[in-house]
């Protein structure tokens, strides 16, 4: 299997706007920075690299899978979008649960995940908070974890530093193709 | 198990306990106030025993014919279209149409019709002159048939809802007083032969049901609105799962819970029965059996359409489309509180203990009624998870019918 994504000839329109011009790119595995000023099309591009959005015409793969394979592709990408935000009264941990069970993540494996990213993002001894409770820079390394839960190839993160430092990251993304051996 | 966590969602949401504040205040002001008294046989004694309804070709003919010539004499008829009051005065040339079905009943030509019209005796009601005529004698050549099809017809030109539709024939002009045998079999059949639970539970639907064909829309829309009023349907278009699987299960967890205080009302409305006519014969599981079949569709009936007009609009669209056809369906039937079950009515109505037999005789359209609703509740629930992976491919974003680019946007 392939470890790429390989974007050809790709236009994107909002109604008669058009978002996105001829992109061809291709982006090897490891880590992949957008870099624009607003309203240049990085957020547009990674929600139709997440299968969120359709692209009008060109080719996307991504791991040598069609983007038009919508379940695979949501199957293998993990994405933080810009604007993460949860139900307000579930739980930090019940969020994530609940991700995951979307994720078709099995319970008791779920449940382990869980644990373990909490931990990783040092989110564990406010496992138990509402979310509605968590502060901007904690929303954010729960965004982390949920977008890393089911263990994805490809890594979406839309401004994943907003709220975790002081300088503005205004403008920046990252993309990240991941090995599937690769841990979390 | 995502079910679970779906129902712990609806469960966990202020617009369910407002839901479920609604129905308990709507179960125990109308249907536990009702069915708390202990349900007598007619006496002997009394002077009244009620009315009965019979379809008596002569009375029904007579009645209505001499109601005719009273409007017709005003110009002023009065109908409820959709349950509304409405007086209609015809123009001349439809009043020539009502006057020729008029002289084919009666055999009157138009100087008799004129004749009656200038002996009748005449009152004043609310400045509006009135007529009262002695008895219109009807044509017998008429059939009763085509008397029948004249009186359809008389209500189209009235544009419906008059006293002349057809269905409403015997129920406006062949009510006829009961008999003491006649209210004493009335009695027996409809509370002795299923025991006083079926009439019971007859009652309770006819009332719950009417809360239930609009307050599941709130929770429906509220719910299905919730991850974009949260801004996370995009963390969720980004998940795994099937649309179909996602929004079936979440449709599943709505009514599951939201039938859940249905549940209880029912079991407080069968422990009332125990109670009220503790010791005697009843056939108790009739108070959860009949609710389910009379009540379930419409649940889910008003949930799916929650769910699938807050997808492709709004969840105020939502509300507001529910809202007029659940009106509607009430208002329509408001002049037949029982006997009146249509196969398409979204409300089915048996608003009293006792007309056993005109439920039965409307039995298979209630039926039908109900297994239809059933279906198309599905086929809604179903159509709201195809517009929702519409969207979630981005294929199809929704309509807006107000503000920017909104459909119904006033320009400027």
């Amino acid at each position: 299997m392939e470890h790429r994504i390989t974007i050809e000839h790709m236009n994107k329109f909002y109604g008669r706007k058009q978002a996105l011009f001829d992109i061809d790119l291709t982006i090897e595995q490891g880590m992949f920075g957008l870099l624009g000023r607003n309203g240049a099309g990085k957020t547009t591009l990674m929600k139709t690299l997440a299968a969120i959005h359709k692209k009008k015409n060109g080719s996307i793969t991504v791991c040598g899978v069609p983007i038009e394979r919508e379940r695979e592709i949501r199957a293998m990408t993990g994405y933080l979008p810009q604007e993460f935000s949860m139900y307000p009264n579930m739980r930090a941990d019940e969020a994530l649960d609940y991700l995951g069970a979307l994720s078709g993540i099995p319970g008791a494996e779920r449940r382990k995940r869980v644990d373990s990213l909490l931990r990783k993002v040092n989110l564990d001894a406010h496992r138990h908070k509402k979310v509605r409770q968590l502060s901007g820079g904690m929303m954010r390394r729960l965004g982390i974890a949920q977008a890393l839960l089911h263990d994805p190839k490809v890594l979406i993160v839309d401004e994943p530093t907003a709220g975790l430092i002081r300088r503005n990251a205004s403008g920046s993304a990252i993309c990240s193709a991941r090995s599937p051996k690769a841990g979390s | 198990m995502l079910f679970l966590k779906e129902c712990k969602k609806v469960a966990l949401s202020l617009t369910f306990w407002i839901y479920c504040v609604i129905l308990l205040l709507m179960f125990f002001s109308n249907y536990y106030e009702d069915a708390k008294h202990e349900v007598t046989p007619p006496s002997a004694s009394s002077q009244e025993f009620g009315y009965k309804v019979e379809e008596d070709p002569e009375r029904i003919m007579n009645g209505a014919v001499n109601s005719l010539m009273m409007e017709f004499a005003a110009n002023r008829y009065v109908c409820y279209p959709f349950g509304f009051y409405k007086a209609v005065s015809l123009k001349e040339k439809d009043a020539g149409r009502v006057e020729a079905y008029l002289q084919e009943l009666t055999g009157a030509d138009h100087e008799g019709i004129l004749a009656w019209i200038d002996q009748a005796e005449t009152y004043y009601v609310d400045q509006e002159q009135e007529y009262a005529f002695d008895a219109i004698p009807v044509d017998k050549s008429v059939t009763y048939d085509r008397f029948r099809e004249i009186r359809g017809e008389i209500d189209d030109i009235l544009g419906g809802g008059s006293d002349y539709a057809v269905n409403s024939l015997a129920f406006r002009f062949s009510r006829v007083p009961m008999t003491y045998e006649e209210a004493v079999r009335e009695y027996e059949e409809s509370i002795r032969e299923d025991t006083v639970t079926d009439p019971l539970a007859r009652l309770f639907c006819d009332y719950t049901g009417i809360g239930l064909a609009l307050i599941p829309v709130f929770a429906a829309a509220a719910l299905t609105a919730a991850d974009k009023r949260r801004r996370m349907s995009e963390l969720i278009y980004a998940r795994r799962i099937s649309s179909f699987r996602l929004i079936l299960t979440r449709y599943a967890a709505l009514v599951t819970v939201m039938f859940l205080p249905v549940l209880f009302t029912m079991i407080v409305a069968a422990v009332q029965a125990g109670v009220v006519y503790s010791g005697a014969p009843l056939k108790m599981h009739l108070m959860f059996t009949t609710p389910v079949f009379w009540l379930l569709p419409e649940l889910m009936t008003a949930t799916a359409v929650g769910m699938l007009v807050t997808e492709v609009f709004s969840a105020g669209a939502a509300v507001a489309v529910q809202g007029v056809w659940a009106f509607l369906s009430l208002m329509t039937g408001s002049s037949q509180l029982y006997g009146d079950i249509t196969k398409f009515g979204l409300i089915c109505r048996h608003n009293t203990l006792y007309h056993r037999s005109d439920f039965m005789a409307t039995y298979p359209d209630f039926v039908f009624n109900r297994i239809f609703y059933l279906c198309l509740a599905l086929v809604l629930a179903g159509a709201a998870a195809y517009v929702y992976d519409l969207k979630r491919g981005g294929r199809f974003h929704g309509i807006r019918l107000f503000g920017e680019g909104g459909i119904l946007r006033r320009k400027a």
